[in-house]
């Protein structure tokens, strides 16, 4: 990765480094677009970029080419930039300067959150310097740092600066509701937050330290936020301060880094051990966008058997785990020490993957037994990996396979008729002197007891035996005979 | 915790130094093991077939009370001549602790890759939930729940032909 270097100053200095660039193009001759491909135009010259359908933290593609937008060339120069940009999958950087001589308006905030990528103007002078030279098929992606409000001035330079080819990012950010956040961050942030509060945590206020019903993500989320700061206590200490200041707390801290988000947590007033997860944006944000897409409430989803598809499961298995055990308990043990609360119970303290090995030493019955005891184990418990197994261990294998088989939803069936079957072999004898005949059906004697014990002599030859009676021994009488060897 | 007495009867040839390794746990206490029963810890063994275990190797997660136990475990596992009878009695033994202990030795079995205690530990755990009722699990291992009652009723709807 490049250098990357966190500018904690409120004003953005100027770059001396960059050579100066060329007189901007006339505005006209600029073809801007979103997705490399189709031109946004306006009938209105004048018309804000905002009327076109862009909002804050979109990636725009502009081009100088008179045609239409061709490939671009995206990789090559700035793909040591893309690698070296601090920022993930698409979020746009938050330093598209324009001009040198027009310093960006309302561009002190990303200054000041975000973390600057320097190396990337350092290169992208070089790309600019061979794109704006005319090649016609030379399209170079830009990015602008689109105010909520502020106005942007976009239309008349040709600041080139970063360069990310995202399409799929960019989809998500025009669906999602135009507030601009960056999409995978805000999936994965709100995923964490999610495993904390079942955790046991609840989210406080990191500015007045009163607890927070819900973290109003909108208002302290920037649009191009590669750092955001959550911050949990425990209901005990909050109940206790009542609503004011609470004592102790954890702190969360989320950092991008490619396309890579850290989550460092520690307790917020102790310089203890810092516990960090790291998480793949391109790993795990799909599979909660769709999950989340899809409108499941519960993480594990597939009663319809489609929900979400097996290998999909596995990947959200392993992000709560990854969470949970990396961040969540370890936090959790962190906080109930410093605060002198009593710990949670060692049971629950225990990692997943200790709890999951635990599981799988129980018996069906018993394993949907512990999943109705919270929600933790509800989640361990249903996982469709576990489920197979039971089965296998307790009804064989099973030919049909694929991924979309609810393995505990199929063992519930096959332990319901066990159930029946067992019960109504109590009930029916009858029913098995007919399997009993069936068994026989050249008449041969078998070598169960019942007419052979009362007629010793059947089936034997003359002079030994009876004769006349050996056709009678179809007639199987079974009085009380247990032929439980017959529906084994 | 003492180290196993070093081998053997009078008759055999004068025995090799046995290879000690010497374990540091997180409060500070060393404990010395012989080398064979280290090797019951795939972590440990790792270690010594790259030679990194001639000093004092460090086990940060593991108190000393802990240590000392799984030392012992380990050590009686490699013992020699135990029949298995026995060493399940001694086993048994072993595990009737308390919970939390219990669950220290099951992290401590998975910090330093032992299966054998680790899998002692998982079935112990497991025999305690065997046979329970949600609630009476809860109380075993003294588990609080967040769960609203309409969302245990939920779960346990589903979950019904298990306690029929």
């Amino acid at each position: 990765m490049g250098k990357r270097r966190r500018k904690k100053t409120s004003a953005a200095p100027p770059h001396p480094r960059w050579p100066p660039l060329p007189p901007p193009p006339p505005g006209a001759s600029f073809r801007l677009s979103l997705n490399r491909t189709d031109e946004l135009r306006s009938p209105d010259p004048a018309a804000s970029l905002q009327s076109l359908g862009l909002a804050s933290g979109d990636l725009v593609y502009f081009s100088l080419a008179p045609d239409a937008l061709a490939s671009p060339q995206a990789g090559d120069g700035s793909s040591s930039a893309e690698s070296s940009a601090g920022a993930s999958g698409g979020v746009p950087l938050g330093h598209a300067e324009m001009d040198s001589e027009d310093p960006p308006g309302g561009r002190p905030r990303e200054v000041a959150e975000s973390e600057m990528v320097d190396s990337v103007p350092d290169d992208a002078p070089g790309a600019d310097a061979s794109g704006s030279a005319g090649d016609p098929g030379n399209s170079v992606s830009a990015s602008f740092d689109f105010e909520g409000d502020g106005v942007v001035a976009a239309d008349d330079s040709a600041g080139v600066r970063s360069k990310f080819s995202e399409p799929c990012f960019l989809k998500r950010v025009l669906r999602e509701e135009l507030g601009g956040d960056g999409g995978d961050h805000r999936l994965l942030v709100i995923a964490v937050h999610a495993v904390l509060l079942e955790s046991g945590f609840v989210a406080v206020d990191p500015v007045t330290g009163v607890p927070a019903h819900r973290f109003h993500l909108s208002d302290q989320w920037p649009s191009t936020a590669f750092m955001m700061t959550l911050q949990y206590s425990l209901p005990e200490l909050v109940a206790k301060t009542q609503g004011r200041n609470v004592s102790e707390s954890v702190v969360l801290k989320f950092v991008s880094l490619g396309h890579f988000i850290s989550v460092y947590g520690r307790l917020a007033k102790a310089n203890l051990a810092l516990r960090r997860v790291c998480l793949d944006e391109r790993r795990f944000a799909p599979i909660i966008d769709e999950m989340w897409a899809k409108g499941d409430d519960d993480v594990e989803g597939n009663e319809d058997g489609g929900s979400l598809n097996s290998s999909s499961e596995k990947e959200v298995f392993e992000f709560w785990k990854i969470v949970k055990d990396g961040l969540a308990l370890p936090l959790l043990i962190d906080l109930t020490e410093r605060a002198g609360l009593p710990l949670p119970s060692c049971f629950t303290c225990l990692p997943m993957e200790l709890k999951l090995r635990i599981f799988e030493l129980l018996p069906g019955i018993d394993l949907a037994r512990v999943g109705c005891v919270s929600s933790d184990l509800q989640y361990l418990a249903s996982n469709n990996d576990l489920w197979k197994q039971k089965y296998v261990e307790e009804f064989g294998e099973r030919t049909e396979s694929g991924e979309m088989i609810n393995w505990k939803q199929i063992f519930t069936l096959e332990a319901k008729k066990k159930r029946k079957r067992e019960s109504s072999r109590c009930q029916m004898p009858a029913y098995t002197s007919r399997v009993r005949r069936l068994l026989n059906p050249l008449g041969f004697p078998g070598v169960l007891g019942g007419d052979y014990d009362r007629l010793p002599g059947l089936g034997v030859h003359p002079p030994f035996g009876l004769p006349f009676h050996r056709y009678q021994f179809r007639r199987n009488i079974i009085h009380n005979c247990n032929l439980g060897g017959l529906n084994g | 915790m003492s180290s196993p007495p070093s081998a053997s009867a009078s008759s055999s040839p004068p025995p090799c130094p046995k290879k000690m390794i010497t374990l540091r746990s997180s409060d500070g206490a060393t404990f010395e093991i012989e080398e064979t029963a280290a090797l019951q810890s795939k972590t440990l063994e790792n270690m010594i077939h790259e030679n990194c275990a001639s000093t004092l190797i460090p086990v940060p997660n593991i108190t000393g009370e802990v240590l000392a136990r799984v030392v012992e475990f380990c050590s009686k596992h490699a013992e020699a001549g135990v029949d298995d009878e026995s060493l399940g009695a001694w086993d048994e033994e072993f595990v009737a602790v308390d919970h939390t202990t219990l669950f220290d030795y099951i992290r401590a079995a998975n910090f330093l890759e032992i299966p054998t205690l680790l899998d002692l530990g998982c079935q112990t755990v497991a025999d305690m939930i065997k046979g329970k009722t949600p609630d009476e699990i809860k109380k075993t291992f003294k588990i609080t729940t967040a769960c609203t009652p309409e969302e245990e009723e939920e779960v346990r709807g589903e979950n019904q032909w298990a306690f029929e």
